[in-house]
């Protein structure tokens, strides 16, 4: 069984992404804008964050996201006050650039198919992220939900939908480099 | 190893509440569907790593940052330590029983010739192959899996539901025999102490809020 080789397709939901975006933001336009406003919640040091874009770099093509989790950066990035055509062109531009290179995947679920139970408890951008999940491990492919949400983790823990602590799964992967 | 504290913890303690919202609330949370699994016998093993996916230890349930918590509380209750560590052991006999369990099943040719036989006649009555992105080869594998797990249906948006529904009852007769005793030993084995742990998590949790005059989970901001 040792050779049992599966391929493995990573689901990621708001958190991580937007640290990502964030951190990249930062270092690329060195503007502390987003940095000041945005809390980091997974990627809290510089080896987690090396770590994760050394991460996505070696799961490139395998990396998935739903349409939610793109419209609820937005959100977060005007919230953060970027409101001025400039910061959102930096900001987009860094996303789409990104996105482009690391050959990301987007899925679309569409609120009718979804489960309500699901949506009353989560809403639809976590829902549509276990249900891109759920949908493909019922083909027998290895989606893996990352998350640092402890709502999501129970969610897909229930629904037995793949699901790994994005903080452990970099860890992991840094000391196995 | 676990500490005595000179200095009590006072009244509203943080330190007491992060024992609270941040280990005992989520592993009352998250306790109750490991023993959703365990009751039905499903003890999530999975061929691929030969882990159980689902039931895990109690570390990593937890989020990552809440690990520091969880070592705080540890160390200063003895208790803890004691009502805790069990738990991880009976999963890594579990872990252990299960994988014994699957070797000597999948490396049993009646069993395997049983399932290459029924896959071949579900494939000649025209239905699509069951076993979604694994190989042929490896189909045996699922289905040990799913005996493994005491899988009883399939919901319908996996490839191979139709196929359990029609043959599942005839590859569950395949559980039996001295590691499938073993196994089921083991998974009643944390059955009965996960329903003993979520007793000692609430009363534990209760003792805690009571006697540092905390609420059992965080208020929101009014």
């Amino acid at each position: 069984m040792a050779g049992i080789v599966r391929t493995e397709y990573f689901v990621l939901d708001t958190g991580p992404l937007l640290d990502f975006f964030v951190w990249q933001c930062d270092k690329q336009y060195h503007s502390t804008w987003l940095k000041n406003a945005i809390q980091i919640v997974a990627l809290k040091d510089e080896i987690l964050k090396d770590g994760f874009r050394a991460f996505l770099d070696r799961h490139k093509g395998r990396l998935i996201t739903s349409s939610g989790v793109i419209a609820e950066l937005q959100g977060h990035i005007l919230r953060a006050g970027g409101n001025t055509i400039e910061l959102q062109r930096r900001f987009w531009t860094l996303v789409q650039t990104q996105m482009c290179r690391l050959k990301f995947l987007e899925d679309t679920r569409h609120i009718v198919d979804m489960n309500t139970d699901m949506l009353i408890k989560l809403g639809p951008v976590d829902t549509s992220i276990i249900e891109i999940a759920k949908l493909n491990t019922g083909s027998y492919k290895h989606f893996i939900v990352l998350t640092s949400d402890s709502r999501v983790f129970k969610r897909c823990e229930e629904e037995q939908v793949s699901v790994q602590w994005t903080e452990r799964t970099i860890e992991q992967f840094v000391k196995s480099l | 190893m676990t500490k005595t504290s000179k200095s009590k913890p006072k009244k509203h303690s943080p330190r007491i509440a992060s024992w609270v919202y941040g280990v005992i609330n989520p592993l009352l949370e998250i306790i109750p569907i490991e023993l959703s699994f365990l009751r039905k016998g499903n003890v999530t093993f999975r061929f691929y790593n030969k882990e159980l996916e689902f039931i895990r230890s109690l570390e990593n349930y937890l989020s990552p940052s809440a690990r520091h918590v969880y070592r705080d509380f540890l160390n200063a209750n003895a208790d803890a330590t004691e009502q805790l560590s069990g738990h991880d052991e009976l999963v890594h006999t579990l872990e252990s029983a299960a994988q014994e369990a699957f070797t000597i099943l999948s490396d049993n040719p009646g069993f395997v010739n049983k399932v290459k036989c029924h896959l071949n006649e579900y494939l000649s009555a025209g239905q699509s192959y069951p076993g979604g992105a694994y190989q042929e080869e490896q189909f045996p594998l699922l289905v040990a899996e799913h005996v493994i797990n005491k899988i009883e249906s399939i919901p319908d948006h996996f490839t191979d539901s139709k196929f359990w529904a029609r043959y599942g009852v005839e590859f569950l007769k395949f559980y039996s025999g001295h590691e499938f005793d073993i196994l089921n030993k083991a998974c009643k084995a944390l059955l009965n102490y996960d329903e003993a742990l979520m007793s000692w998590l609430q009363a534990k949790s209760y003792h805690l809020c009571e006697t540092y005059d905390i609420p059992a989970a965080p208020i929101p901001n009014t």
